[in-house]
């Protein structure tokens, strides 16, 4: 489509950084179910949406954890040996949660490698 | 390809665009819907030959019809009859034009809007045939898109030529002042965060994510001005509303009204200036839904614009 004054006028006063451009672009979803590129857009998503509820997961974990914790420092008895086991505990809940993202991120690469061979 | 696999696919896009579209925009995710013109399921093309493909016998009467939060323009079709709906409704009994409208509905109506002011002046600039007549129809959502972009196009009325062909604006369901669920929404998020406790936090922000399209839709926000023109004085319009309470009880009806809606929010009774020409009607036993595909509510609208 030819860009017209008029088009150049609404064009410049309403440009914002962000807004898709609806000149000289095809809308998208022609006729696949999917395109290659949406595809793409769906491994994405899937792997932020997994990431974040493993962030979820982790941080729900950890607030749940703390309250026991936190009651066992107050007790001098209990104190120095809850301090201990707390330090453990946050090691391994960081290696695990650490590893459990490690293996989504891992799915995520698998997936769009999967997804560009076929392309080919 | 099934075209009920394509169709559910659309829908679901739908879904996630209305929920997380402003994210997958931001991220330029190419899931984000970009706003077109669909026809048929298919976009059409925003050039000359694109509407005169798809639009052979394009009449001077435009009815653009505007979906609502989390849907696409498959929400117009009759559940008996999806081969009908509104629009082809009013093309065969007054021969007006269907355009249907396809959006991200999870980004704010603002941008909408501002999009929508870009969309319908380039569409008179593809129509095949002079335009007499635009009426613009939205659903839930879809209204407080036609007077978001009625807003902007008022601010520079130099650079549009659609506003002055727009006669008449249709409110389906629309939310002008706020709906109660996003509203049970926000406090629902408030209360869980105000809990001195990290995890209650943690499902208040989960709560949260939901998209600026959503959030919108508790005050009906069009603009982030002040006071933005809510109701072009130059057109006419009608507002229709559902109500599932049944019994006529007052405070049920407020809370419920639609199921999402309610009558005083849908006719927009607080927003209306005196003197505008406007004509409401309620429909009882029709929930949210149903508003947009209802044999009933369509007898009106042909009264109403045919």
């Amino acid at each position: 489509m030819s860009n017209t004054n008029t088009e150049i006028a609404v064009t410049e006063t309403l440009s914002q950084d962000r807004l898709p451009a609806l000149y000289n672009k095809p809308a998208q979803g022609t006729g696949a179910l999917l395109t290659h590129e949406q595809l793409g857009g769906l491994i994405d998503l899937t792997d932020v949406a997994f990431q974040e509820a493993v962030r979820v997961v982790e941080r729900t974990h950890r607030a749940i954890a703390n309250e026991p914790f936190e009651i066992l420092q107050k007790i001098p008895v209990t104190a120095p040996v809850s301090e201990v086991v707390r330090q453990v505990h946050e090691g391994v809940t960081e290696l695990t949660y650490s590893m459990v993202k490690g293996g989504g991120k891992l799915a995520t690469l698998l997936a769009r490698g999967v997804v560009n061979l076929r392309q080919r | 390809m099934s075209s009920q696999l394509k169709s559910a696919i659309d829908n679901g896009m739908g879904i996630l665009n209305g929920i997380v579209g402003d994210y997958l925009h931001q991220a330029k995710n190419p899931l984000a819907t970009e706003m077109g013109i669909y026809l048929d399921g298919n976009p059409v093309p925003l050039s000359k030959s694109g509407f005169e493909n798809h639009y052979p016998q394009a009449t001077p009467n435009l009815c653009i019809l505007i979906h609502g939060l989390t849907n696409t323009e498959s929400i117009w079709q009759f559940k008996q009859a999806t081969h009908l709906d509104y629009g082809k409704l009013l093309a065969q009994d007054a021969a007006y034009t269907p355009i249907y409208l396809r959006y991200n509905t999870g980004l704010s109506i603002e941008m909408n809007g501002r999009l929508l002011t870009q969309l319908l002046e380039t569409l008179l600039q593809c129509y095949p045939t002079t335009v007499d007549q635009i009426t613009l129809m939205g659903f839930s959502m879809g209204g407080l898109l036609i007077r978001s972009a009625n807003h902007l196009a008022a601010k520079t009325p130099e650079h549009y030529r659609w506003p002055s062909l727009v006669k008449k604006s249709v409110y389906i369901g629309t939310p002008h002042q706020g709906a109660s669920l996003e509203h049970f929404g926000h406090w629902v998020t408030r209360a869980t965060g105000a809990v001195p406790k990290e995890y209650m936090k943690v499902i208040s922000d989960l709560i949260d994510t939901r998209s600026q399209g959503i959030k919108d839709m508790r005050y009906g926000n069009i603009s982030t001005e002040a006071d933005p023109l809510h109701f072009s004085p130059h057109q006419e319009h009608f507002f229709i509303s559902g109500g599932l309470s049944g019994s006529g009880n007052v405070w049920f009806e407020k809370l419920l009204g639609d199921g999402l809606v309610n009558q005083s929010s849908a006719h927009a009774k607080q927003l209306v200036p005196e003197g505008t020409k406007m004509k409401n009607q309620h429909f009882e036993g029709l929930g949210h839904l149903a508003l947009a595909r209802s044999p009933d509510v369509y007898t009106q609208l042909k009264e109403w614009l045919a």
